[in-house]
């Protein structure tokens, strides 16, 4: 059922991690990612950051930033055509860190995008000297975000935080995670910020979350992403092709907007390579 | 046409999300068309309502000369007119199965009320369900927390009762450890989800006590059909076909 959509095979995951040992791959772990990958018709996997590291230290110091993002390299040499790598950094760094680090993983090493996680809040200021960073290399973040009636973390951020920054870095590229985190709330929050897209990843499929998110954002700013290993592949890409949305619609999620967003060819929302 | 038997689904309003597939009706054309041959259906009012019967008997009347549809009822065990209801699901309606739903009732599932339930169950030949969760805890309405069931205490209470059939419901992928551990427990797997949703779940409860459950209409059906079709490499043809209609057959005649 899966193969029998038209984006088949040219399918780009925009939120995937790992669990591996640090910081060298187990090529056993990238051939299983990318197997089930290939099975599901995904081309191309965007590879946040091997969780393992950040399960280990939400607020990961220099050095465990540096392996995290030295594997993800190293992931991206084993599968160059299928691994796309975003930097993983903590704002609370020092600018000369983060400098360094976005030198190495994107400027040298080819990565299309940062990844923010939970180490400090979106609005709070200390953000600031990164954005500007990242809106000089004029690469997107993904930022995780949840509306949670359970406990979070210190620092964690929902929408709203993301909607905060959003607008005071009105040029840089934000893509919150985690659809199923976010609900019509966190939609609403980002619905007047057009340089803010939602992934689709987190929770179950909730059945209409994609349609409503269509809606009230346009298909441009929705984006596939199944957060694989915590999440399986099929049951995230179920949720887009199960949608009461058009055929043009669901390509533009599946691929054509993550090929727009992290720079791999401007073709309007299709998913032509 | 392979027989697809689904063994979580709901019918009705749920006061907290829009549910569009919410009649029997819209239920069964939605299904039939994902391929579902067979649903065992409940009352979702029946979790809020003061009394189940409310709900469960519309429902039951409703869906009452469509074999597509197996009921379920859901059943509240401190109320004091549960036994009699029970009696009455089975007698006018055939019900196949009873339900709890331990957190949203207010009771333990180590409670006395839930060993009576278990006795009904062993006496009608029927499974008895419990609901682990209906949604996601951290999506509940900020007024309306309800945990989870712990998993452990619905494999005690199997263990407790090794000549009843024991069905849970809204599992997650991490409950599967404490319920593997009483045989005559069966798991649906519509909330289970990992990496290899259905290699994990067979690894952990073993080829013959998986089934498929969608828990429609609160998730996209083809999303959680996709279990079923994609990345299920290790896991046999024949067990990922046990899976779809023969385990939930086991589960339901014994």
């Amino acid at each position: 059922m899966l193969d029998q959509h038209a984006a088949f095979g040219r399918i780009v995951d925009m939120h995937t991690h790992v669990f591996d040992s640090l910081p060298q791959p187990d090529a056993r772990v990238l051939e299983r990612m990318q197997r089930l990958a290939r099975d599901c018709g995904i081309a191309q996997t965007v590879l946040l950051a091997n969780g393992t590291g950040i399960l280990a230290d939400m607020k990961a110091n220099e050095a465990l930033i540096r392996d995290i993002n030295t594997y993800t390299l190293k992931a991206m040499a084993h599968r160059p055509e299928r691994i796309i790598g975003f930097c993983y950094l903590n704002p609370a760094h020092s600018q000369r860190f983060l400098h360094e680090e976005l030198e190495r993983c994107i400027t040298r090493g080819g990565m299309r995008g940062v990844k923010l996680e939970a180490a400090v809040n979106a609005r709070d200021r200390r953000m600031d000297p990164l954005m500007e960073m990242v809106e000089a290399l004029g690469v997107p973040i993904v930022h995780h975000s949840w509306y949670k009636a359970t406990p979070h973390g210190r620092n964690e951020s929902n929408p709203s935080d993301i909607a905060d920054l959003g607008r005071r870095f009105p040029q840089v590229q934000l893509i919150m995670a985690h659809l199923g985190g976010a609900r019509q709330r966190g939609i609403l929050d980002i619905h007047d910020l057009a340089n803010v897209a939602v992934d689709t990843s987190g929770s179950q499929p909730e059945e209409g979350l994609v349609e409503y998110a269509v809606r009230r954002l346009g298909a441009e700013r929705v984006v596939y992403g199944s957060d694989w290993p915590i999440r399986d592949y099929a049951v995230q890409l179920g949720r887009i092709l199960a949608a009461e949305i058009s055929d043009r619609q669901k390509e533009m999620i599946l691929c054509g907007n993550a090929r727009r967003l992290i720079g791999l060819g401007e073709d309007g929302g299709s998913c032509s390579s | 046409m392979q027989q697809l038997i689904d063994a979580s689904v709901f019918c009705g309003c749920w006061p907290f999300r829009p549910l569009r597939f919410r009649t029997p009706t819209l239920l069964k054309e939605r299904l039939r068309k994902g391929g579902v041959s067979q649903v065992w259906v409940s009352a979702v009012e029946a979790i809020l309502y003061p009394d189940p019967l409310e709900a469960n008997e519309p429902l039951f009347e409703a869906i009452r000369s469509d074999d597509f549809f197996v009921p379920v009822a859901i059943t509240d065990p401190t109320l004091a007119s549960w036994r009699e209801d029970a009696g009455f699901y089975l007698e006018k309606f055939g019900c196949k199965a009873l339900k709890l739903v331990p957190n949203y009732h207010g009771y333990e599932v180590e409670d006395y009320c839930v060993d009576d339930a278990a006795a009904f169950a062993r006496e009608a030949d029927m499974p008895l369900c419990v609901q682990i969760r209906v949604m996601d805890e951290r999506a509940h309405h900020p007024l309306m927390k309800v945990p989870p069931v712990p998993a452990g205490q619905i494999a005690t209470l199997a263990r407790r009762h090794p000549d009843v059939r024991f069905l849970a419901c809204g599992a997650y992928r991490g409950d599967l450890s404490e319920l593997s551990k009483a045989p005559n427990l069966w798991v649906e797997i519509s909330l289970v989800e990992g990496a290899q949703t259905i290699v994990e779940a067979v690894q952990s409860m073993g080829p013959r006590r998986v089934v498929f459950g969608s828990h429609s209409p609160f998730l996209y059906l083809r999303a959680t059909l996709a279990k079923l079709e994609a990345g299920t490499g290790e896991v046999a043809p024949e067990v990922v076909e046990a899976v779809r209609a023969a385990n939930a057959r086991e589960l339901m005649d014994g």
